[in-house]
C-alpha cells in the first residue's frame, strides 16, 4: 500500500518539524522496513535492531532530506540497505549458507522441486549467497517488489545495472541449487 | 503486515522473458517470500521511542549558517530579554511619547516596540487606548503592514488588543516595522488616530553553528567478499572499476565459471608465498585477519566474484588498459612466478620465472606504459617485457638489502627503497643525497629538524641514514638517475599517487614528536609539504588517490580517515584495514577488514576546493572585525587590518549600529600564495523615528602575515536606504554528500522577507562562476517559507569563486522587488 503522492510529499515536509507527523511516516513504512530487514538477515533481534536503527537515522536526518523525486520509502530503504549491510560487517565472518543448498537430483527441474516441496527457505538462503549488491536488488525486487527504477534510486545504480543484478543474482540461485544453466546463460 | 503478492509483476516478464525457466523461477521465489516473525510489542515500543527523540530532533529549525553576529548583539540579547520582560510587566507603556491627547485613539502597549532583541518565535502584541469598533477590527487585519514583508494573522485579543503572530518564525537578527494606516481604524467612541501606528523593533541573534560539532562523515562501505589482506588494486573501466585482492577466498570458489588452476600451474601455498611485500604488507593489523585461503580473486562491479589463481598472489598489477592483471606467484619448488591474464582469469601465462633460484620471489609489482612488468624480488629490481618475455635487471640491492620494503610507482617509473636497500655512500650505483636543505650533514635525529606542518616547506628537512630513497627506474638497466633521498622516510610507510606524480610518506618522527605526513612531487621531491589535518599517530597505511589529492591513512590500533590534502575530513571509519586502495578516479576506496574487501564511496575532495580548517582562524579574526566596526573600535581595527590595508576606522560609517557577515570563502594556498578569506558583511545603521534605516554591504580580504590572519583589502560602498523588498541575509552552500553516488552541492540562500514562491525562478536567483558563466542547475530554484530559505542545487562541487546572483526579479509576499540587482560569494 502506497500513500498517494501528493499526501506523502505534505507528510514529509511536514515531518521536518512535527514528531506526529513522522509518527504517521512510522506508522505507514514501519512494516516494509522491517520486513526488508528480516529478510536480509533472518533474524528476529537483528530485524529489529537495524529496523530502529533505520527509523533513527532518518529522524535525526529528517531536517536535512530533500525530496529526490522517488518516494520517501526510497530512503528508507537506502538506509536499510547500509544498515543491513553494517550488520553483516560488524558479525563477520559470516556463516555460510551454502550448506543450506545441498545439492539434490540435478535431472528435475530447480521449479519443480521448489514447487513440490518447501524449498522456499532454500531458495532465499540461495539469495543470501549471492554477492552484496546481487542480494540486496533481489531481495528489494522479489521480496518488496519494487520496482526496478526505484531499486536503482535506492542502491544508486541505473535501472539497467539493476536488471543486471536481478537477472544475474537469478542464474546464480539457479546455479546454487545445483541446475546447470540452460544453453545460452553464462555469467 | 502480510500482504498479498498475487500481484503480476510484468517487470519480471520484461526481465526473464527469453527464459521461461527462470521466470518461473522468479515467479516462485517471489511467492515464497518469508514472512517476517514480529514480536507485536515491537513496533509500539519503538514508536515510542522515536517520539522522544522526536521531539528534541524536530525542533523548529534556526538554519543560519553562515551569519556571525556581533558580541554587542549579544550584550543586547541579555538587555532585550530583561526589557521584554518589563514590557510585558507594565501596565501601559506609552508609544506615541506620552499620554495620548484627549479625544485621540492610540496605541499605548506593544510587546516589541523599540526592542532589539525580540524573539522571532513571538508573537505581536498592540494595545489601543480605546475599544476599536467592529469595522475597525475588520480592516485593521487587512491594512496592517510588516516589513520585512511578513505573512502574518491578525487578530482580536479583546477590543483593544491586537495580536500580530508571525505564520513562520520571524528572520533573526532583522529590524522590523509595523505600521497601521490612520484611517484604518476607528474607536467604539468614535475616536481616530493622530497619525500612522508605527513600530520598530529587532529580532534577537541566532546562534551560528560551531564548525567543530560537525561530525566527521562516516564511510558506508559495500562488502564485496571475502578477502585477505595483500595487494588491493583497482580493475577495468574508470566509470566501473572492480578491484583485484591478491590473496583471497572466493565467494564463490568452485562455481564461478572462470575459477582456474591454469593461472598458477603448480601451486600449494606455502607461508613465504605472502611475504610482506610493503610496510603496509607488514603493519600489526593484516596479522589480526583471519587466515587467508588461496587464491587470487578479481571483484568486478555488480557481479560474481572470479578467480584468478589457485594459490595467493604475493602482489597485483593491472595493466594500463585494465584488461590485463600479472600477478605475482610462487612456485611448487618456492620459485617466482609472474603470470599474466585477462580479466576473467583466462589466458593465463607465465611471463617470468627465477627457476632453480631460491628465495627469488616477487614482492611487489608495477606494469609500465610498454607493455613491462617491474617486480622486486629479495635480491634486485627488475623489469620483464610482456610481449617477449625479455626480461633485465635494473638494480640489485646491497649485500643485506631484502627488498621488503620497496614500493613501486603504479606506472613502474619510480620506487621507493629503504635505506637497507640502498648501496654504501662510494658504490658507484648509490643514489646522491638530494635534499634541498641548507646542512648537507645527515642527521641522526632528523625529525627534530623538521620544521611544523605550518611553516615553509622543503628548506628545512634533512634525511638521515635510516631514511629511504626515492629512485627514478628509467629503461636502462642499473642505471637509477636522480635519486634524492625522502627525509623523514625511515617508517617505510610511504605511498605513491594513481598517476606516479606524488609520492607522500610517513615521517614517524622521534619519541618526542608527533607523526607528520609529507608529501612531494616525484618530479621534485626536495620540494616538501606537510599535509595539514593528518593524523598524528597510527599511521600504518598510507594510500593517495590520483594526482594526491586525497589521502587515507589507516590507523593503529585501528580506524581508516578519508581526508583531502587541504586536511578536509570526507570520511572515516572504525574499520581496521590492513589494505587500502583508492581507483583510479579517487571516487572509491577499497580495504580488507576482518577478512572482507569493503569498497567505499568517497567524495573526492576538489584540487581547488578551500580546505575549511586552513580558514578557521580566519573566521575568529573576521569577527572580530566587525565587531569593532560595530563598536567603533580603531585601535582593534588597526590591529586586525594589514600595514598599506585601506583604513577600517575611516570607512566604517560612524552611525552603524549593528553588522555581521554574510558570506565567508576560503581559498587554499599554493606553493607560492597562502591561503586567503574573501568575505562579505552586511553594516546597518537602525532607523530611528525620525530618520529610515541604512545598510551598505562591505567587501574584505583576510591574508596570513606573519603567521596572523589580517585584513588585506576591504571595500565599503556608501550607506543606502535599505528600502523595501527582500533582503539576502545569508549565503551558504553545503558540500556533496560523503558517499553520495551522485554529488551535489547546495547553495541556500536566507532571506530576511516571506518572498512570493512564483518569483524564485532561475531568472530571479542564480549561480555565476567568477567568469560570468551561469552554473546550470540540476533543478529550479526551491523556495521553502518556513526558513525564507531559497536552494540552490548544482552537481558536484561548487566552484571557487563562485556568486549566488540575486535580481530584481524576486519579490517578497507584498510585491516588493530589491532595489538592484546584487551578487553574493557563496561561501565555503
Amino acid at each position: 500500500m502506497t500513500l498517494p503522492r501528493a499526501y506523502e510529499d505534505q507528510l514529509v515536509e511536514r515531518a521536518k518539524t512535527d514528531a506526529d507527523a513522522f509518527g504517521e511516516l512510522y506508522d505507514h513504512y514501519f512494516g516494509q522496513i522491517y520486513r526488508f530487514a528480516y529478510s536480509r538477515t533472518r533474524d528476529q533481534d537483528a530485524a529489529e535492531d537495524v529496523t530502529q536503527e533505520v527509523f533513527m537515522k532518518a529522524l535525526r536526518a529528517m531536517p536535512r532530506y530533500r525530496p529526490s523525486g522517488h518516494p520517501f520509502s526510497s530512503w528508507l530503504y537506502q538506509i536499510s540497505a547500509n544498515a543491513i549491510a553494517d550488520h553483516f560487517r560488524q558479525r563477520r565472518p559470516q556463516a555460510s549458507l551454502d550448506a543450506a543448498v545441498e545439492i539434490v537430483d540435478p535431472t528435475r527441474s530447480v521449479v519443480e522441486r521448489v514447487v513440490e516441496s518447501a524449498e522456499a527457505a532454500r531458495v532465499w538462503a540461495a539469495i543470501d549467497a549471492l554477492p552484496e549488491q546481487q542480494r540486496t536488488a533481489m531481495t528489494l525486487k522479489l521480496g518488496e517488489d519494487l520496482k526496478l527504477a526505484q531499486i536503482g534510486e535506492i542502491m544508486g545504480k541505473s535501472e539497467g545495472a539493476v536488471k543486471l543484478l536481478v537477472h544475474r543474482g537469478m542464474i546464480g540461485v539457479r546455479q546454487r541449487l545445483g541446475v546447470a544453466a540452460v544453453a545460452g546463460e553464462t555469467l | 503486515m502480510s500482504e498479498r503478492r498475487d500481484r503480476f509483476d510484468a517487470e519480471l516478464s520484461e526481465l526473464f522473458g527469453e527464459d521461461p525457466d527462470l521466470l518461473q523461477l522468479a515467479q516462485v521465489v517471489r511467492e515464497s517470500r518469508l514472512e517476517p516473525v514480529l514480536d507485536p510489542r515491537f513496533p509500539p515500543i519503538l514508536r515510542a521511542r522515536l517520539m522522544d527523540e522526536a521531539r528534541t530532533v524536530l525542533a523548529p529549525r534556526h538554519t543560519f549558517r553562515t551569519r556571525r553576529a556581533p558580541r554587542r548583539l549579544a550584550i543586547w540579547g541579555s538587555f532585550g530579554v530583561a526589557a521584554a520582560l518589563a514590557a510585558a510587566a507594565a501596565v501601559v507603556v506609552t508609544l506615541t511619547g506620552g499620554t495620548p491627547p484627549p479625544g485621540r485613539l492610540a496605541v499605548v502597549a506593544s510587546n516589541v516596540s523599540h526592542q532589539r532583541a525580540v524573539d522571532p518565535h513571538q508573537a505581536i502584541t498592540l494595545s489601543f487606548n480605546e475599544p476599536l469598533n467592529s469595522q475597525s477590527e475588520a480592516a485593521v487585519v487587512n491594512a496592517l503592514k510588516i516589513q520585512p514583508a511578513t505573512q502574518v494573522t491578525v487578530t482580536w485579543e479583546s477590543a483593544e488588543t491586537l495580536v500580530v503572530t508571525p505564520t513562520h518564525p520571524l528572520a533573526a537578527d532583522t529590524d522590523y516595522q509595523v505600521t497601521i494606516p490612520k484611517a484604518a481604524i476607528q474607536s467604539t467612541g468614535g475616536q481616530t488616530l493622530a497619525s500612522n501606528v508605527t513600530i520598530d523593533f529587532g529580532t534577537q541573534p541566532s546562534s551560528p553553528p560551531s564548525p567543530s560539532a560537525s561530525p566527521a562523515p562516516v564511510l558506508e562501505p559495500a562488502v564485496m567478499g571475502t578477502a585477505a589482506s595483500d595487494g588491493l588494486a583497482f580493475w577495468g573501466p574508470a566509470s566501473a572499476p572492480g578491484v583485484t585482492d591478491a590473496s583471497a577466498v572466493p565467494a564463490t570458489a568452485g562455481t564461478a565459471p572462470s575459477a582456474t588452476a591454469s593461472a598458477s600451474p603448480t601451486g600449494s601455498p606455502t607461508p613465504s608465498a605472502t611475504p610482506a611485500s610493503s610496510p603496509l604488507a607488514s603493519s600489526p593489523a593484516s596479522s589480526a585477519t583471519p587466515a587467508p585461503a588461496e587464491g587470487a580473486v578479481v571483484f568486478p562491479d555488480d557481479q560474481m566474484p572470479i578467480s584468478l589463481s589457485a594459490t595467493p598472489a604475493a602482489a597485483v598489477a593491472v595493466s594500463p588498459d585494465g584488461f590485463s592483471v600479472a600477478l605475482a606467484l610462487t612456485g611448487a619448488n618456492g620459485s617466482g612466478e609472474i603470470v599474466v591474464e585477462q580479466a576473467d582469469g583466462s589466458q593465463a601465462n607465465q611471463v617470468w620465472s627465477s627457476g632453480s633460484a631460491p628465495g627469488a620471489t616477487v614482492t611487489a609489482l608495477a606494469w609500465d606504459g610498454n607493455n613491462r612488468i617491474v617486480f622486486v624480488t629479495s635480491q634486485e629490481i627488475d623489469t620483464v617485457n610482456v610481449s617477449d618475455e625479455q626480461s633485465e635487471q635494473l638494480y640489485a640491492f646491497p649485500s643485506g638489502g631484502t627488498g621488503s620494503g620497496v614500493v613501486l610507482a603504479p606506472d613502474g617509473e619510480y620506487a621507493f627503497l629503504p635505506g637497507s636497500d640502498v648501496a654504501g655512500p662510494t658504490s658507484t650505483a648509490t643514489p646522491a643525497p638530494a635534499t634541498a636543505t641548507a646542512n648537507p650533514t645527515p642527521s641522526s635525529t632528523s625529525s627534530a629538524a623538521l620544521a611544523s606542518p605550518a611553516a615553509t616547506p622543503s628548506a628545512t628537512y634533512i634525511p638521515s641514514a635510516a631514511d629511504g630513497w626515492l629512485v627514478t627506474l628509467a629503461t636502462a638497466g642499473g642505471q637509477i638517475p636522480s635519486p634524492t633521498q625522502l627525509a623523514g622516510s625511515s617508517s617505510g610507510v610511504v605511498a605513491f599517487s594513481g598517476a606516479s606524480d606524488e609520492v607522500a610518506w610517513v615521517d614517524a618522527g622521534n619519541e618526542a614528536e608527533v607523526a607528520t605526513v609529507l608529501e612531494a612531487p616525484v618530479s621534485d621531491p626536495t620540494v616538501i609539504t606537510p599535509v595539514p589535518g593528518a593524523p598524528t599517530e597510527g599511521i600504518e597505511q598510507l594510500a593517495l588517490d590520483g594526482h594526491g589529492m586525497t589521502l587515507a591513512y589507516g590507523l593503529d590500533p585501528g580506524g581508516i580517515e578519508v581526508e583531502t590534502f587541504e586536511g578536509t575530513v570526507l570520511g572515516t571509519t572504525a574499520d581496521v584495514a590492513s589494505s587500502l586502495a583508492f581507483s583510479p578516479d579517487g571516487t572509491q576506496l577499497a580495504f580488507v577488514a576482518a577478512g572482507s574487501l569493503d569498497v567505499a564511496e568517497v567524495q573526492p575532495g576538489s584540487s581547488t576546493s578551500p580546505a575549511t580548517s586552513v580558514c578557521q582562524d580566519a573566521d575568529q579574526v573576521l569577527t572580530q572585525f566587525v565587531d569593532d566596526q560595530v563598536s567603533h573600535d580603531q585601535a582593534g581595527l588597526t590591529a586586525l587590518s594589514a600595514t598599506g590595508a585601506p583604513s577600517a576606522a575611516q570607512l566604517t560609517p560612524a552611525a552603524i549600529g549593528r553588522g555581521y557577515v554574510i558570506s565567508s570563502e576560503c581559498a587554499a594556498g599554493s606553493a607560492t600564495a597562502g591561503p586567503t578569506l574573501t568575505a562579505s558583511a552586511r553594516l546597518i545603521v537602525d532607523p530611528t523615528g525620525t530618520s529610515p534605516g541604512q545598510l551598505t554591504d562591505e567587501t574584505m580580504v583576510l591574508s596570513q602575515s606573519g603567521g596572523q590572519w589580517l585584513v588585506t583589502g576591504l571595500s565599503v560602498p556608501s550607506l543606502r536606504a535599505q528600502g523595501s523588498g527582500p533582503h539576502v541575509l545569508s549565503v551558504s552552500v553545503a558540500p556533496p554528500a560523503q558517499g553520495s553516488l551522485n554529488p551535489e552541492s547546495v547553495v541556500t540562500i536566507t532571506f530576511d522577507a516571506d518572498l512570493d514562491p512564483s518569483s524564485v525562478t532561475s531568472g530571479s536567483l542564480w549561480l555565476e562562476t567568477s567568469g560570468e558563466q551561469t552554473i546550470p542547475l540540476l533543478a529550479p530554484p526551491s523556495y521553502d517559507p518556513d526558513t525564507r530559505e531559497a536552494t540552490l542545487t548544482v552537481s558536484g562541487a561548487v566552484p571557487d569563486g563562485t556568486e549566488v546572483v540575486v535580481a530584481t526579479a524576486i519579490s517578497d509576499i507584498d510585491g516588493g522587488h530589491p532595489a538592484a540587482q546584487a551578487l553574493y560569494p557563496v561561501g565555503s
